[in-house]
């Protein structure tokens, strides 16, 4: 068992999800609920996922339940710009989201379980020749809840649950630099007080001139908490609420820099500061050698250094209703509220280095959002359980904050599935989803020197779908 | 019963569906709406000092806009036409009087002193031209031998020759004048060995040609000169060897010990030519005390065999250039040699090309004459604009395209 766990870590940690839902949230947490577009606030599926969808679902359960299941995302999209209308498409492989549950009722009130769940996670990953490299090329943002969980029928209407949620983060940020963008030190071209530094680019480096590959990665294990109640009103209509906590992760990992050739030749003498850079030397050399000595492992500014930032997964409150008609048939409504705003600002910060020069100030100020859910599920027999459902929610990323990392926005998805009790104790589960995310201005570049970004910044257009594949196995014992 | 609800629910999910999917309003590419204006939708300028904006013995911002190249591309009304804007003062910064070499900015300026561009760095480059550009620098960098690179080869292409830079502005078309420094570089110097050869040119010129295939853009190729040598209109950097002879035999530069030998008066003075920097340079070094003689059979003085040679080069790269056009399909013109042609001959006498500046005059009253900046070489900002206008009418007349005309 001990080995199964590590297993499955190790496939969490390897397999980061792409932008399933608002923000960086990921909603795709069990294949029956997928089916019919994430609704189980009221009446979570019977297959343990409602540690995720509601932990007070646990109560009442009979027997023990085991479920490993895989969401496998194929992920089309891409970058227009407006000038060049050339398309740039996203490099994402096919990527998967494994679940795994397991829950058991211990007394006919009493029920417990535990679950590993991937609520919050990217990975955006761009070819190198897209202009958005220097925002960020391969970014992978993983947070896997391992959450132990108890629920309690406190009445014969009403239930409560709650998990600790053990949070193991990680993130990673590979990007270019441009040299273009760089400032060029002080010491050598000294500005006044105040003023911004001069930057290569005034030497006439052309913008998307790569001179350092850089590489950032952190990890930091929190905790958090999951809440929920049930109440069932009737046999026939149930409200369910449910609140996950905030997880804020100090992240503290390493940046490693890695020069890469330009290829440039200075053309003739050219005077920077008090220096004359001879005709013929090359930029690298120059970018390598005294006394800029960028690369220099122990004193350059791109030498390997430690790297620190925070990052909070944001608050979530759902609230639920299902109500059984006839005949086998429910539906079911969700209603999420997502507290993006503590997603606001994101400093990278170098405190190795003196010069400052590094340190980075993204400027996120994503925006609260509403998601909206409907769903339905016919029983058609005791083998047989159909779904299907509709989803609609609003994008977290304000308008001058769509950029290569994350560039969502409002979308609309459809769902399908069905269950298929195979034996007595064994079901699978299977799922389809649809989602459109509707096209959107955005950037590809951050605001130089850590300004806060605008909308004039934006100069072409996102587009996303993707199809999402689910399919699990559950098992009664 | 049942089945109705459900189509019925499908159906307004559906709706439900299709209303919530509506796109943001989404901006695309500015395309000219004039007749043929796809074809301008992104232009890029190749060239030389003209083309990127020198004036008066400089460069910076104010001048980068009075360049035909940004007066086209405004009108052609595509993508936005960037050029690499100097901070102020220059690189070097335009004379405010050559006579004394003041300078703008001021005191400490000088012939030397050189700005880097603008923190707003464009995304792109329409204007690639750089001052100083031969044919062979269209697609050579320095060090290599031959060719002409300085410091505002750096500032402008950043490492980068103008054949990179165009083709990485995606053009949808391209202006090319080149070849005018292959020229004037020997005329100022006296040295016929010193103009680029024909069979270079051409081979040059060519494989500027096929990048700008490449890329499939429409271009136009606009003649060498400013004025035709074969019509004796000659910039007004250059002045007769009898004007000088006039000149200094007047004592016009008393009481500086200059003289004049014989060789400069007429007949034989009025097909010799001796350039504003090496005539001043004289008078400068008289005036130090130093007794000097213009003599007008030592170089740089343009002897007449000399003068009809580089009058004849000038026919023959307009010829390759022609006969590339034509092969390629491109837009050629001449028509602003023949402009500068009429401008020269334009009364009052001197107005648009002076035979002799008007010495110790500053800048702002054209002491070579209105059609030139206060260098002698490069068009003024009126010329700049006739210019501007004679290139949008040979596009259009060989594009059919409906450009329109230059305020």
């Amino acid at each position: 068992m001990q080995r199964l766990v590590w297993h499955v870590l190790v496939l969490f940690a390897g397999l980061p999800a792409l932008l399933p839902a608002q923000g960086f949230g990921i909603y795709e947490q069990g294949t029956c609920a997928m089916g019919r577009a994430g609704t189980g606030v009221a009446a979570p599926c019977a297959d343990g996922s409602a540690i995720f969808f509601n932990p007070a679902g646990l109560a009442g359960l009979k027997g023990g339940r085991a479920t490993l299941g895989v969401t496998l995302l194929d992920v089309q999209g891409g970058f227009t710009d407006d000038l060049s209308q050339q398309k740039t498409k996203l490099d994402d492989p096919l990527l998967a989201i494994p679940q795994v549950y397991v829950a058991y009722g211990v007394t006919s009130k009493l029920g417990v379980g535990l679950g590993l769940f991937a609520p919050y996670g990217l990975q955006t990953r761009w070819p190198l020749t897209f202009d958005g490299r220097f925002a960020g090329y391969d970014n992978i943002l993983r947070s896997v809840y391992i959450q132990p969980t108890v629920a309690y029928q406190v009445t014969p209407w009403l239930s409560l649950g709650g998990g600790l949620d053990i949070v193991l983060g990680k993130v990673e940020l590979n990007q270019r630099l441009d040299l273009a963008a760089a400032p060029v030190p002080t010491a050598l071209v000294p500005v006044p007080p105040g003023s911004p530094p001069v930057l290569f680019g005034q030497f006439g480096i052309a913008p998307g001139t790569d001179f350092a590959n850089a590489h950032l990665e952190a990890t930091k294990t929190t905790v958090a908490g999951h809440f929920g109640a049930i109440a069932r009103v009737t046999d026939r209509l149930s409200f369910g609420a449910r609140y996950l906590m905030q997880a804020k992760f100090e992240y503290s990992g390493t940046a490693t820099f890695t020069q890469v050739p330009t290829g440039l030749i200075i053309p003739a003498d050219i005077a920077v500061g008090a220096l004359t850079i001879p005709a013929g030397t090359p930029v690298d050399a120059f970018l390598n050698a005294p006394p800029l000595s960028l690369f220099d492992p122990t004193s350059g500014v791109f030498r390997t250094q430690a790297v620190t930032t925070t990052i909070r997964n944001p608050a979530q409150l759902a609230l639920g209703v299902a109500y059984k008609i006839a005949n086998g048939w429910t539906v079911l409504g969700d209603y999420q509220r997502t507290w993006w705003n503590s997603f606001n600002e994101l400093d990278i910060i170098f405190p190795q280095d003196a010069s400052g020069l590094l340190d980075r100030k993204l400027f996120e100020r994503y925006d609260n959002t509403n998601g909206f859910r409907v769903g339905a599920e016919w029983a058609r027999d005791a083998k047989w359980t159909f779904r299907g459902g509709y989803l609609r929610h609003q994008g977290a990323a304000p308008d001058e904050t769509v950029t290569p990392l994350l560039p969502e926005g409002a979308r609309n998805e459809v769902t399908a599935g069905f269950t298929l009790k195979l034996s007595r104790g064994l079901t699978a589960d299977v799922a389809y989803q649809y989602i459109r995310q509707n096209d959107r201005r955005g950037r590809t570049r951050e605001a130089l020197f850590n300004q806060v970004p605008n909308t004039l910044l934006n100069h072409g257009v996102y587009d996303f779908h993707a199809h999402l594949f689910g399919v699990s196995l559950g098992y009664a014992f | 019963m049942t089945q109705r609800r459900v189509v019925f629910a499908a159906g307004l999910g559906c709706a439900l569906l299709v209303a919530a999917c509506q796109n943001d309003v989404l901006n695309s590419p500015r395309v000219p709406a004039y007749q043929g204006g796809t074809m301008f939708q992104r232009y890029v300028a190749m060239g030389n000092s003209i083309t990127a904006g020198f004036q008066s013995g400089g460069i910076n911002d104010s001048t980068q806009r009075q360049s035909y190249a940004v007066l086209i591309g405004g009108v052609m009304g595509g993508n936005r036409f960037y050029y690499p804007s100097l901070n102020s003062f220059g690189c070097p910064p335009p004379f405010t009087n050559i006579f004394t070499g003041a300078r703008v900015g001021g005191a400490g300026i000088t012939g030397t002193t050189c700005l880097f561009r603008s923190p707003n760095i464009p995304p792109y480059l329409s204007n690639v031209a750089v001052p100083g550009a031969e044919t062979i620098d269209i697609m050579n960098n320095g060090p290599t031998p031959g060719t002409h690179s300085n410091p505002l080869t750096q500032l402008f292409l950043g490492g980068r020759t103008q054949v990179q830079v165009m083709m990485a502005a995606q053009p949808t078309f391209v202006s090319a004048w080149i070849g005018n420094n292959d020229l004037l570089g020997a005329a100022q110097a006296g040295d016929t060995t010193l103009a680029t050869d024909t069979a270079l040119f051409r081979a040059e010129y060519a494989k500027m040609l096929d990048s700008i295939n490449a890329t499939g853009a429409g271009a136009v190729l606009i003649a060498v000169g400013l004025g035709h040598l074969a019509n004796n209109v000659v910039l007004p950097f250059f002045s007769s060897g009898t004007t000088w002879f006039g000149a200094i035999s007047s004592g016009a530069f008393a009481p500086a010990p200059i003289s004049v030998a014989a060789n400069c008066a007429p007949p034989r003075g009025d097909t010799v030519l001796v350039s504003f920097a090496y005539g001043f340079g004289l008078v400068a070094t008289a005036s130090g005390g130093t007794p000097v003689t213009l003599d007008c059979t030592a170089p740089p003085v343009i002897e007449p065999a000399e003068t009809r040679f580089f009058a004849t080069l000038q026919l023959k790269y307009n010829a390759i250039i022609q006969g590339e056009a034509t092969a390629r399909g491109f837009a050629y013109t001449d028509s602003v040699n023949v402009m500068m042609d009429s401008l020269a001959a334009a009364l009052p006498a001197g107005s648009q090309f002076r035979p002799f500046p008007n010495v110790g005059a500053a800048c702002s009253t054209f002491p070579f004459g209105a059609a030139f900046s206060c260098d002698g070489i490069h068009p003024s900002t009126a010329t700049q604009q006739l210019i501007a206008r004679k290139i949008v009418r040979a596009i259009n007349a060989k594009y059919g395209s409906a450009i329109p005309n230059i305020p």
